[in-house]
């Protein structure tokens, strides 16, 4: 049996595409697991640098002193690869968030990844040093810390973008319903009649439509959340988000109460 | 047998110049491998255990999720029908699903928050 080489690389070429595509949500879980386990590594680290800190403080010798620079090499070691494994999965989630506007998703993937490669040059930096001094130490912290602002807003906007796609693909559906609802009873009116159920219809549509304005007001802030420049306003912004959108939750479901018990109605005859 | 001709070869070729010719040959055979049938049989086997690998690794508890079904436009007039395959087709059906998932969706991203770091290095005494 003779098979030439191409048509065997053609073959490994989609078996082995088959393969990733497979095991590829796999890998998203296990990023999931490798930024909780760094986040365990960073607490212990912290930990390590705050007791080293404490003691150089107290007895100011050379050991305790190069206790602390290991300590807080290692600090800040750790604090750049939580940093980078987060915007990971944000960048994985976002990838496969519903109903996110095409640009703003690819400008949030496009940031992600250059603060990815960011964070990963840093990481290099930190574990290449030779000797370090405590203001060594300082100044590369620097460079991290005055992007804090930058950190939480992208991380705010890929969570507010992801929350508020799956919530208008939910929405988008209730209104949806909606409209069957509003047919069947025009073909059959079930036991109660049309007029009545036409009414319930009205307030259902109502409950959807406030719910909607939720949404609206959900995009709204996170307009704002685009152009704010404090770390303390980004969060609170985001709040608000989470806020609104768990109204429109509670409305989504009262609303699905109701057409429920049209449907039945419809249905009953 | 004594009376076969050498191949390659007639009563006017010297022996010597059959040997060189049959060494030429031997020296093309070996500078153009052919792929054996092992190696195929070797590809085919690491191609079934890649297979394998991927099969064990979803049954390890890690099944891909469903895909998501497409975007569905916003309002201001949605279709009355739904637009995802992923969606049945039933209107009841249809409202168990969307009060599942308004049910199951987390909006506060719990595993998803910000990470708390200390974005202050410093040597002071606080």
């Amino acid at each position: 049996m003779k098979l030439p080489k191409i048509f065997l690389l053609f073959y490994f070429f989609i078996v082995l595409t088959l393969c990733f595509s497979i095991v590829s949500p796999v890998f998203s879980q296990n990023e999931l697991k490798d930024y909780q386990y760094q986040s365990e590594k960073y607490s212990q680290a912290y930990d390590d640098y705050i007791k080293a800190r404490d003691a150089y403080l107290t007895y100011e010798t050379l050991t305790s002193r190069d206790e602390l620079i290991t300590a807080a090499r290692d600090f800040l070691y750790t604090r750049a690869i939580v940093m980078r494994t987060y915007f990971q999965i944000l960048k994985v989630e976002l990838k496969k968030a519903p109903d996110v506007e095409a640009t703003q998703k690819e400008y949030l993937i496009l940031s992600l990844d250059s603060w990815i490669n960011w964070l990963m040059d840093s990481e290099e930096e930190i574990k290449n040093l030779q000797n370090p001094t405590l203001v060594d130490l300082l100044e590369i912290s620097k460079r991290f810390e005055k992007n804090q602002n930058t950190f939480s807003k992208f991380a705010y906007q890929t969570l507010s973008n992801i929350i508020l796609g799956k919530m208008r693909l939910l929405q988008s559906e209730a209104t949806s319903i909606n409209f069957l609802l509003a047919d069947k009873i025009s073909e059959n009116g079930g036991t109660k009649d049309v007029v009545t159920l036409n009414q319930w219809m009205q307030t259902v549509k109502n409950m959807t439509y406030q719910s909607q304005k939720n949404i609206e007001q959900a995009e709204a802030y996170l307009a704002q959340l685009n152009s704010s420049s404090k770390t303390e306003q980004n969060f609170e912004l985001y709040k608000q988000i989470q806020q609104e959108l768990e109204k429109m939750q509670y409305k989504l479901l009262n609303a699905i109460d109701y057409q429920k018990e049209i449907l039945r109605e419809v249905e009953s005859e | 047998m004594s009376d076969a001709i050498a191949p390659f070869g007639g009563d006017n070729i010297p022996l010597k110049e059959l040997k060189k010719e049959k060494r030429k040959i031997e020296l093309a055979k070996k500078t153009k491998p052919k792929i054996s049938p092992a190696v195929i049989a070797m590809a085919f086997v690491i191609a079934f255990l890649l297979m394998i690998i991927t099969l064990l690794l979803i049954a390890s508890g890690k099944k891909p999720p469903a895909p998501q079904p497409s975007p569905i436009p916003i309002m201001p007039s949605p279709s009355p029908v739904s637009t995802t395959s992923a969606l049945p087709k039933s209107v009841g059906e249809r409202l168990e699903k969307l009060e599942k998932g308004l049910n199951e969706v987390d909006l506060y991203q719990t595993e998803l928050t910000f990470p708390m770091l200390d974005f202050n290095l410093n040597f002071e005494k606080n």
